[in-house]
């Protein structure tokens, strides 16, 4: 999926924030939402995936543990939480255990385990 | 190429640009430009705007003001013997400022951006552009007063050769927006640049001016009450008297330290009739509104915390509405983030420019600037959680603050074995229960027999108008039902005012815009590209020029491969240095 979005904005494995920031602002300019509102979807999901960097995931960090249902956020940084498949998932918290330690690993399995297991189903 | 017209269309007052060479150029009508957002009812004629004004304070029954605070509601409005909903006084201004328009400038006035307050609801939305059909416009886009605002500084900016416009420099690159009208209140945070992006915008779509003015009239109603022992709080022609008395003096207060407000044959009940005689310095006048106020910041910080910034990396306060021009609003905003960050705007017509600018947007005019505006509110799906205690849950589908245009799927299940059909609900706001948000809109999915557990995906869109657009689907049934939400009455859910589409058809015209016009520039290259071949002479160097524009059109429409993009727009963009070149020696050369 990362991949993807790098070929979407078309930057290098080791661009920084900046140069990404500059590859989307660039295409958004080419393909402005008004005239091309998919492909600027698209440009919009790649470059949120593209910046899930170390600096936003501390600076959010707390906030997405108060956050009831932390996937919300963690759904968000990857562009749509329906598209993390089960790699993602565990790479995302390993991530987050590492950055904050063994406590947090069990809330987020708890809650990544609910959401794969998501039980939400319709009303008759 | 016909222009498209920008509007504020306030609580208080209303105004209307276009674009001139441009430029957004407000179109003075009755007089300013700023026009009273009043209708009122002359014998067998309807007034409205200044006129209107004039009348209401003596003929409140006959006369309706501040109508947009009733916009997504049925609430009925009578003047004289006939009653209207609020999308027809609604459309009685709108059409008053397009006639005036149309007379002003020789143009007749057709397609219009109309701006609302970025936390308006989809019902208000919705019903402001109803209001805007009726009064037999096109309305293009609905877009959110402090984006619009936002996008006229930006504008102002860049035109004034300010070259801290277009740079990514920690001090210019955020701004934040407070925008506090007749009627409403919006706080939006914007990341500025070569690219316009809202990151976070919050607001009280009942907080505004005309609340300011109310404790006026509650503080001369008490001084009334002991001085004459008369109590008229439920005396409408005193009312409409003490709401004008306290407006002026609540304007006066912003000029002056303090001012007289003196007030003969006021009416009361039974014929009968009262003066008034009070000083009302600003500071009682601070004190009596101070929660008010407060309620705004309360809005700020919670857009700053959305936005995840500091009050350090907010490099401009941009003040928008009429309101702003009470010194304890700068003053205040001032504590948070310093004086240094507030350039002049003027708070009244900022919003119908930036309209004027959106329209520019719209019809390929303008190309330069490129906005990216979010949604407002959370837009969730009605679930039952456990199935054995029937606990339900608003699932988010598309979440606060979320870019638009977007588009987003979630795939749930079926409860039963041989269900026969599931109801999509969908609601608007922040609760996780279905209690605390606003149901929008409903439709049925019929379903064909398969086990319990079958996927159900539920795809919500998100328009550029924030309308909202749901499909509903039986995974590998082929089952589909689509729906597009009118949900200004909920009660009437499941009748006639429930749209539903078959696969495929849209017929919503207005939401579909059309921008898709074979001849409108898409972005800045080929807007440039078309105005340089406008001003060439025929030959050659246009053919090729126009040719090589129509190449690079395909290509982008295409969505094929970048790299043949990248490389039609370098050859384009090189054939129009070299062209505008040409042009230059020319000019050296007389």
């Amino acid at each position: 999926m990362i991949e993807r979005a790098r070929r979407a904005l078309k930057v290098e494995r080791e661009a920084d924030p900046q140069t990404v920031r500059q590859a989307y602002v660039r295409l958004v300019r080419r393909y402005p939402p008004e005239h091309f509102p998919e492909k600027f979807a698209d440009l919009r999901r790649a470059y949120q995936q593209l910046t899930l960097d170390d600096d936003f995931i501390e600076e959010n960090f707390s906030k997405m543990m108060d956050d009831p249902d932390a996937l919300t956020l963690a759904g968000f940084m990857w562009g749509d939480r329906e598209e993390l498949d089960s790699g993602e998932r565990v790479s995302l918290m390993s991530l987050l255990a590492f950055l904050k330690g063994e406590e947090v690993r069990d809330s987020l399995d708890q809650a990544l385990t609910k959401a794969a297991s998501e039980e939400i189903v319709l009303r008759l | 190429m016909e222009k498209i017209y920008g509007i504020d269309l306030g609580t208080t007052n209303s105004c209307i640009s276009v674009l001139e060479g441009g430029k957004p150029v407000t179109i003075p009508v009755d007089g300013s430009g700023i026009v009273p957002s009043v209708v009122s009812l002359d014998g067998k004629n309807m007034l409205v705007g200044r006129k209107a004004w004039n009348r209401a304070a003596a003929f409140p029954r006959q006369s309706i003001r501040s109508v947009k605070r009733l916009m997504g509601t049925t609430e009925e409005l009578t003047l004289g013997d006939k009653s209207y909903e609020p999308e027809d006084i609604s459309a009685m201004i709108l059409r008053y400022l397009c006639d005036e328009a149309h007379r002003i400038g020789g143009h007749e006035v057709e397609r219009v951006v109309i701006t609302v307050p970025a936390y308006f609801s989809d019902a208000q939305r919705r019903s402001t552009m109803e209001a805007g059909k009726r009064a037999g416009l096109t309305v293009e886009r609905i877009i959110n007063e402090p984006t619009a605002a936002a996008l006229f500084y930006d504008h102002v900016r860049a035109s004034s050769g300010d070259a801290s416009a277009k740079d990514g420099s920690a001090g210019g690159r955020y701004s934040l927006v407070y925008d506090l009208g007749g009627g409403t209140f919006d706080v939006s945070i914007l990341q500025m640049g070569d690219i316009i992006e809202v990151l976070a915008s919050t607001g009280d779509t009942h907080l505004g001016g005309d609340d300011f003015d109310n404790r006026i009239v509650t503080r001369i109603l008490e001084q009334i009450r002991e001085k004459d022992g008369l109590n008229l709080e439920d005396h409408l022609p005193a009312l409409a008297r003490l709401r004008a008395v306290a407006e002026n003096a609540k304007i006066a207060l912003s000029r002056k330290a303090s001012v007289w407000i003196e007030e003969t044959h006021i009416p009361a009940p039974r014929g009968k009739n009262c003066t008034v005689s009070m000083e009302l310095s600003r500071e009682a006048f601070e004190d009596l509104t101070e929660d008010l106020v407060e309620r705004t910041i309360t809005s700020v910080e919670q857009a700053m915390q959305e936005a995840r910034l500091a009050p350090g990396q907010i490099g401009r306060v941009l003040l928008v509405g009429g309101m702003t021009r009470m010194p304890i609003i700068p003053a205040r905003l001032e504590k948070i983030f310093g004086a240094a960050q507030m350039p002049a705007v003027d708070p009244d017509l900022s919003v119908a420019n930036g309209a004027a600018i959106q329209g520019g947007i719209i019809s390929g005019e303008n190309c330069e600037q490129i906005l990216v505006d979010v949604t407002p509110h959370t837009l969730s799906l009605k679930t039952l959680s456990y199935a054995g205690e029937r606990l339900f849950d608003c699932v988010p589908i598309i979440p606060r603050n979320t870019q638009i245009p977007v588009t987003r799927a979630r795939t749930f299940h079926t409860v039963v074995r041989h269900q026969e059909l599931v109801q999509l609900q969908v609601y608007q706001g922040e609760s996780p229960e279905p209690e605390g948000n606003t149901l929008i809109g409903m439709t049925d999915l019929k379903l064909a027999k398969a086990e319990a557990n079958c996927p159900i995906i539920v795809e919500y869109s998100y328009d550029l108008n924030g309308i909202v657009h749901l499909v509903g689907e039986q995974k590998g049934y082929s089952r589909k039902t689509e729906l597009r939400i009118d949900s200004r009455n909920p009660e009437l859910f499941g009748s006639q005012d429930l749209t539903e589409i078959e696969d495929g058809e849209d017929e919503d015209e207005s939401a579909e815009g059309n921008s898709e016009d074979a001849g409108s520039a898409v972005n800045f290259v080929t807007q440039r590209a078309r105005t340089l071949i406008a001003g060439m002479e025929a030959g050659e160097a246009r053919d090729l020029l126009s040719s090589l524009l129509v190449r690079y059109e395909e290509a982008l429409r295409d969505g094929g491969d970048e790299g043949d993009v990248d490389e039609i727009e370098d050859e384009l963009l090189s054939l129009m240095e070299d062209g505008v070149e040409e042009d230059e020696e020319d000019d050296e050369e007389e």
